[in-house]
C-alpha cells in the first residue's frame, strides 16, 4: 500500500519553487497571527484566504491555505500561555499548564514547549497521512453511528481529568454544557428547542461566540473586575529575566515527554481521521488522559510541561489527519477541512477516491508543501514569540482592553452580527460566574462540543437498528469501545485523585 | 475596470482577460457603491461557492464591486428575514436555496416569510439529486432496491436535508415499502454513512459523483425532472412512474419593493454571468448544470415547489 | 460551606424549572420514539437536579461569593458591553469602540496618559484596520 518513493520526491521538488515557498511562509505567518489574536478564528482566516487564491495555480493555492491552517494551530497557544486568554478554542487546554508556567517566570520556555510539540504532532500526522491515508480511511469508515455513540461515551468518561477539583461541580458544569448543546433544531425531527422564536438560535449557540465568551472574555472580565485604584497595572507577564534555562527548552527536556507526546499524537491522529470530531476535543481529551494516567496528577495545572505536550501535540496532529477522510473519500472532517474542499473545487479538483490517480502530482506536491510548512512554522514561531512577548510587555490595561475589543469585534464578524455579540457577552458572564464558583469551564465546553455528536449518533443508531438495543452485539468495535469506557472509569476515574485537595477558585 | 483590491489579489487576471461589454440596461447612477451578496449559508458550502463565483464574474463583466457576506442560520432563514427589512435599493442581494424559500415557511413555526415576500433575479445552479447506494450492495436499480427492501422488511436511507427526507417518504409510499430516512448533519455525513455500509442507500446531490466515477457507488434513481449529467442512463422517478421531483436550486433574491428598473438590471447582469463560458466550466467541475430560470421562471418554480412541500409537510406532521 | 449549599440549591432548582416549565413549553416531546427531541434536555434536567441535590448534601469548602464590589464592577463591564452592542449599528464601529475603550480605561483605573490614549484611540483604529483593511470584513 506504500506509495512509490519517487512520487514523494517528485512532489517535494514540485513544491520547492520560490513562489510556493514565499506563499507557504506568508500563509504560516498569517495563520500564526490570526491564531494568536483572541477573537479571530482560523476558520475566518481560511474563508477570507480562499477568494485570494482564485488567481493562483492549484498547488500554490492549496499550499497557501494549508499553511494558514497549520500556522493557526500554533498561534493559538501564544495568548493561552501569556495571558490565559485562548486565541483559539483548541488551545484552551494548553492554557491549563502553559499559563502557570509563564506566571512562574518562564513564558518563553512555555511557548517553546508549545511550539516544538505542536510541530512534532503536525509533522508526525503528516507522515501518517502520506504513508497510510487510504487504509486508515477505510478503517475510519467502519465507524458508523453505533460505533460513534460508543466512542462518544468513551470520550465522556475520559474527560474526568478536566472536571477540576470537585467532581460534583465538574459534572454540574458538564451538565450545563450538555443542556446548552440542545439549543437549536434537534437532530432527529428538526424541531426547534429553546429557541424562543429566534431564528438565529436554530443552528444552536455559535461555538465560536460561546468559546470566545467563556474562555477568553471571561478571563478578560476577571482582570478588568480585579483592577484596583491607585495600583498602576504592570505587564500581565514578565518576559525578560530569569536564567537561561527559564528561556530555552533543551533537547533532553524535549525528549523527556516523548511518551506523552507519542500518546497525544496517536490520539490526535485517530480523532482527526474520523470525520466530525475536531482539534478542540483532541487537545482536551489528550490532556485529560495524560493527567489521569500520570503518577502525580496533582502536578498538572501548576505549569507541568507534560500538560503542554499533551495538548499541543494532539491538537496539531488533528490538522494532518483531518485530510485523510478529505483526500481519500471526499468527506471533510471539520469546518476547516470543508473550506479546503471548496478551495479544491474552485480549482477544479474534486476530492474523492480517484484523487490520487487523477491528481497524483498535485497531491504529492501538496504533501511536500505540508512538510515545508512545518519547517516554516518552526522558524516563524521562533521569531514570532519574541514579537508577542513584546506586545504583552505593555501594561495589562492596554493588553486586556485590546483583547476585549478584538473579542467584541470578532464575535460580530464571525458569529452573525450583533446577535453573536450578545451570545458572547452572555457566555462571558456565565464563564465568570462559573469561575467564581469553581465550576470547570473546560468541562462545560467539552460537553457542549461532544453532546451534539452523541445525540446525533444515538438518534441515527436507534433509527437504523429499529430501536433494538441488542443490535449492538453485532458491532464488535462498539463493544470494544464500551469496554474501554468501563476500564477508563475504573483506572482513570476521579477516585485516583489525592484526597483532601484544596479548591482553587482561580483554576478552571 | 475592476476595483484595485481584486486586481491585486487575483494577480491582475482581470486586466489580462478581455472585458465583456456591459449589455445589461441599468438605471442612471446605479450602482452607486458596492453591492453586497448576503449568503444564507456559511463559507465553504455549495451555495457560498456559487455566490462567490457569480460575484467575481459580475465584478469582471460589469466592473462593479461585489462583496460577499455570509449570514448563516436556519437554512438561510436568518438571512431572508433580515433581507425583508433592508432598503429595496438593489444594494443587497440575498443568496438562498430551495430549503430557505420553499421548505422553511412550512417546516419552521418561526419563519415569518414565504417565497412571495421577495423578488427574484434568477437562479445559479441545478442540483441533480439522486438516490445512490454502494456498489457492493446486491442492487443496481430502483426496482432491485425496492425488491431488496421488501425482502429485508425495512430499508434505511441517510439524508442531509428536509427535501431529501420528503423524497424518501414519497418513494416509500409509492412502492409500499418501509424506508426509514436517517437524518444527519448534511450531505457529507449522509455520504459517509452510506460509504461505510451503515445504511442501505443515501440521497446525494454532487458529492457522490467521484464515487460513481470510481465505480464504488451506483445511482439507483435520479430525483429531478431530467436525467443527471453524470448518470445519463439512470431513469428519473417520473420515468419510474412516481410523479415526484426534488430539485435543488440556488436563488438570487431582492427585497420585494425593489424598483423594476433595478430588478431588470440585476437580473440581466446575473444572466450574463451565468451564461458565460467561465461559469459553464465551473459548473462542469461541480458536476452540475448552470441553470438560470430567469426572474419569471424562478417565481413559477417556487410557486409550484412551495405548494408541493406545503402539502408534503402538512401530511407528515 | 453555605455558598456551596446555596449553589447546589440553585442548580437543583433550575433543574426543576427546566423539567416542569421550560422543557414542556419550548421542546416538542415524542415520548418513546427514537427521535424524541426532549430526551437530551430531560437528561440534562435530571442531572442538574441530582448534582445540585448532592452538592447541597456534600458541600465542598473554600468557595466564597465574590465581594459586592466585584459584582458591581462586573455589572458595569457587562452593561458597557451591551450598550456598545446596542449602539454599534447606529453610530458605527470606530465611535463605539472609542466609547467602549474609554469606559474600560476608566474602569481599570488607568491614569497614565500615554497608555490611556493608546487604549482609547490607537486600539480601536488598529482593530478597525485589521478587520476592514487586512481581513476585508465590513464593519458597521
Amino acid at each position: 500500500m506504500l506509495p512509490d518513493p519517487s512520487l514523494i520526491t517528485n512532489g517535494l521538488v514540485e513544491a520547492f519553487t520560490l513562489s510556493n515557498l514565499l506563499f507557504i511562509l506568508a500563509g504560516v505567518a498569517i495563520g500564526q497571527i490570526v491564531g494568536a489574536t483572541p477573537g479571530l478564528s482560523i476558520i475566518m482566516a481560511l474563508a477570507i484566504a480562499i477568494p485570494l487564491t482564485f488567481g493562483f495555480d492549484t498547488l500554490t493555492a492549496i499550499a497557501f491555505l494549508i499553511s494558514v491552517n497549520k500556522g493557526g494551530t500554533i498561534g493559538g497557544a501564544v495568548p493561552s500561555i501569556l495571558i490565559n486568554v485562548p486565541g483559539t478554542p483548541e488551545s484552551a487546554a494548553t492554557a491549563l499548564d502553559g499559563h502557570p508556567m509563564a506566571k512562574k517566570g518562564r513564558p518563553l520556555k512555555a511557548m517553546k514547549y508549545a511550539l516544538y510539540y505542536s510541530v512534532t504532532g503536525d509533522f508526525l500526522s503528516d507522515v501518517v497521512l502520506i504513508l497510510v491515508a487510504a487504509p486508515l480511511a477505510v478503517v475510519a469508515l467502519k465507524m458508523g453511528p453505533i460505533e460513534i455513540t460508543a466512542l462518544m461515551i468513551l470520550a465522556f468518561t475520559v474527560i474526568s481529568g478536566l472536571v477540576g477539583e470537585s467532581l460534583l461541580k465538574g459534572l454540574t458544569a458538564a451538565a450545563l454544557g450538555f443542556l446548552c448543546a440542545s439549543i437549536g433544531l434537534d437532530p432527529g425531527t428538526a424541531t426547534p428547542r429553546f429557541t424562543f422564536g429566534m431564528l438565529e438560535l436554530y443552528d444552536g449557540l455559535e461555538l465560536t461566540a460561546l468559546s470566545i465568551g467563556t474562555l477568553a472574555m471571561s478571563e478578560i472580565l476577571y482582570n478588568i473586575v480585579g483592577a484596583r485604584k491607585g495600583k498602576p497595572s504592570a505587564a500581565p507577564i514578565r518576559v525578560s529575566g530569569g536564567t537561561r534555562s527559564d528561556r530555552t527548552v533543551t533537547f533532553r527536556e524535549y525528549l523527556a515527554n516523548r511518551y506523552v507526546a507519542l500518546r497525544a499524537f496517536v490520539l490526535g491522529t485517530s480523532i482527526g481521521a474520523i470525520p466530525g470530531l475536531g482539534s478542540t476535543t483532541a487537545g482536551f481529551l489528550s490532556y485529560s488522559v495524560t493527567k489521569q494516567a500520570a503518577r502525580d496528577p496533582e502536578a498538572f495545572g501548576t505549569g507541568d510541561p507534560r500538560g503542554i505536550a499533551a495538548s499541543e501535540t494532539a491538537n496539531s496532529a488533528v490538522v494532518g489527519a483531518n485530510l485523510i477522510p478529505l483526500l481519500t473519500l471526499g468527506i471533510p472532517g471539520n469546518i476547516a477541512a470543508a473550506l479546503l474542499v471548496s478551495a479544491f473545487m474552485i480549482h477544479g479538483v474534486q476530492p474523492g477516491p480517484l484523487l490520487f490517480e487523477e491528481q497524483g502530482n498535485l497531491i504529492y506536491g501538496m504533501f511536500g508543501a505540508m512538510l515545508i510548512a512545518n519547517l516554516c512554522n518552526l522558524a516563524v514561531g521562533q521569531v514570532g514569540m519574541r514579537f508577542w512577548a513584546m506586545i504583552v510587555s505593555a501594561p495589562a490595561s492596554v493588553v486586556f482592553s485590546g483583547a476585549m475589543l478584538l473579542c467584541f469585534t470578532g464575535s460580530y464578524v464571525i458569529a452573525g452580527g450583533v446577535f453573536g455579540i450578545y451570545v458572547m457577552i452572555g457566555s462571558a458572564v456565565l464563564g465568570y460566574l462559573m469561575r467564581a464558583f469553581g465550576l470547570s469551564i473546560v468541562a462545560f465546553i467539552v460537553a457542549f462540543i461532544l453532546t451534539p455528536e452523541l445525540e446525533g449518533a444515538i438518534v441515527s443508531s436507534r433509527l437504523i437498528t429499529g430501536d433494538d438495543p441488542w443490535a449492538i452485539l453485532s458491532h464488535p468495535i462498539a463493544l470494544a469501545l464500551l469496554a474501554l469506557s468501563v476500564v477508563s472509569i475504573i483506572y482513570l476515574g476521579p477516585w485516583r485523585r489525592t484526597p483532601g485537595a484544596q479548591e482553587d477558585p482561580e483554576k478552571t | 475596470m475592476a476595483n484595485l483590491k481584486t486586481c491585486v489579489f487575483s494577480l491582475c487576471m482581470v486586466a489580462l482577460t478581455p472585458t465583456v461589454a456591459v449589455a445589461a440596461e441599468c438605471p442612471e447612477g446605479y450602482p452607486d457603491g458596492p453591492i453586497t451578496f448576503r449568503v444564507g449559508y456559511g463559507a465553504g458550502g455549495g451555495t457560498d461557492a456559487v455566490a462567490r463565483k457569480v460575484a467575481s464574474l459580475i465584478e469582471e463583466q460589469a466592473g462593479w464591486t461585489v462583496v460577499v457576506e455570509n449570514r448563516p442560520g436556519a437554512s438561510g432563514g436568518v438571512m431572508a428575514t433580515e433581507l425583508m427589512r433592508e432598503d429595496a435599493d438593489g444594494s443587497i442581494v440575498g443568496v438562498a436555496s430551495n430549503t430557505t424559500l420553499a421548505i422553511n415557511p412550512w417546516d419552521n413555526p418561526d419563519t415569518v416569510y414565504t417565497y412571495e415576500d421577495f423578488r427574484y433575479m434568477g437562479t445559479g445552479m441545478l442540483l441533480n439529486y439522486g438516490l445512490v447506494a454502494l456498489k457492493d450492495k446486491p442492487y443496481d436499480t430502483l426496482e432491485e432496491f425496492i425488491a431488496a427492501v421488501e425482502e429485508m422488511g425495512r430499508g434505511t436511507v441517510s439524508v442531509g436535508a428536509a427535501s431529501h427526507e420528503i423524497a424518501v417518504r414519497a418513494i416509500a409510499d409509492h412502492f409500499g415499502v418501509n424506508l426509514v430516512p436517517i437524518p444527519g448533519k448534511g450531505s457529507a455525513a449522509a455520504l459517509q454513512e452510506a460509504l461505510g455500509g451503515h445504511v442501505d442507500a443515501t440521497v446525494q446531490s454532487t458529492q457522490h459523483v467521484p464515487q460513481i466515477k470510481a465505480g464504488k457507488m451506483v445511482q439507483l434513481a435520479t430525483l429531478t425532472d431530467t436525467r443527471a449529467v453524470y448518470a445519463p442512463d439512470v431513469p428519473t422517478l417520473k420515468e419510474e412512474g412516481l410523479d415526484v421531483s426534488i430539485e435543488g436550486h440556488i436563488f438570487f433574491m431582492l427585497p420585494k419593493d425593489t424598483p423594476d428598473d433595478i430588478h431588470a438590471c440585476l437580473s440581466e447582469t446575473l444572466a450574463e454571468a451565468t451564461s458565460s463560458e467561465a461559469y459553464g466550466e465551473f459548473m462542469a467541475k461541480l458536476e452540475t448544470e448552470a441553470m438560470n430560470m430567469g426572474p419569471d421562471g424562478t417565481r413559477d418554480w417556487l410557486e409550484e415547489a412551495s405548494a408541493f412541500y406545503k402539502e408534503s409537510l402538512s401530511g407528515e406532521q | 460551606m453555605t455558598v456551596d449549599r446555596l449553589l447546589g440549591a440553585l442548580v437543583a432548582g433550575f433543574g426543576v424549572v427546566l423539567l416542569f416549565v421550560l422543557i414542556p413549553a419550548h421542546v416538542q416531546a415524542r415520548p418513546g420514539e427514537p427521535v424524541d427531541p426532549s430526551l437530551f434536555p430531560r437528561i440534562a434536567a435530571w442531572m442538574l437536579m441530582l448534582l445540585g441535590g448532592l452538592q447541597m448534601v456534600f458541600p465542598g469548602g473554600g468557595t466564597t461569593v465574590p465581594p459586592p464590589r466585584d459584582i458591581g464592577r462586573l455589572a458595569l463591564a457587562v452593561a458597557m458591553l451591551v450598550a456598545a452592542a446596542l449602539v454599534l449599528r447606529v453610530i458605527g464601529f470606530i465611535p463605539t469602540a472609542i466609547l467602549l475603550m474609554g469606559t474600560t480605561v476608566l474602569l481599570i483605573h488607568e491614569r497614565r496618559p500615554l497608555w490611556a490614549v493608546l487604549s482609547v484611540l490607537a486600539v480601536p483604529v488598529l482593530v478597525w484596520a485589521l478587520f476592514e483593511l487586512v481581513l476585508q470584513r465590513p464593519l458597521p
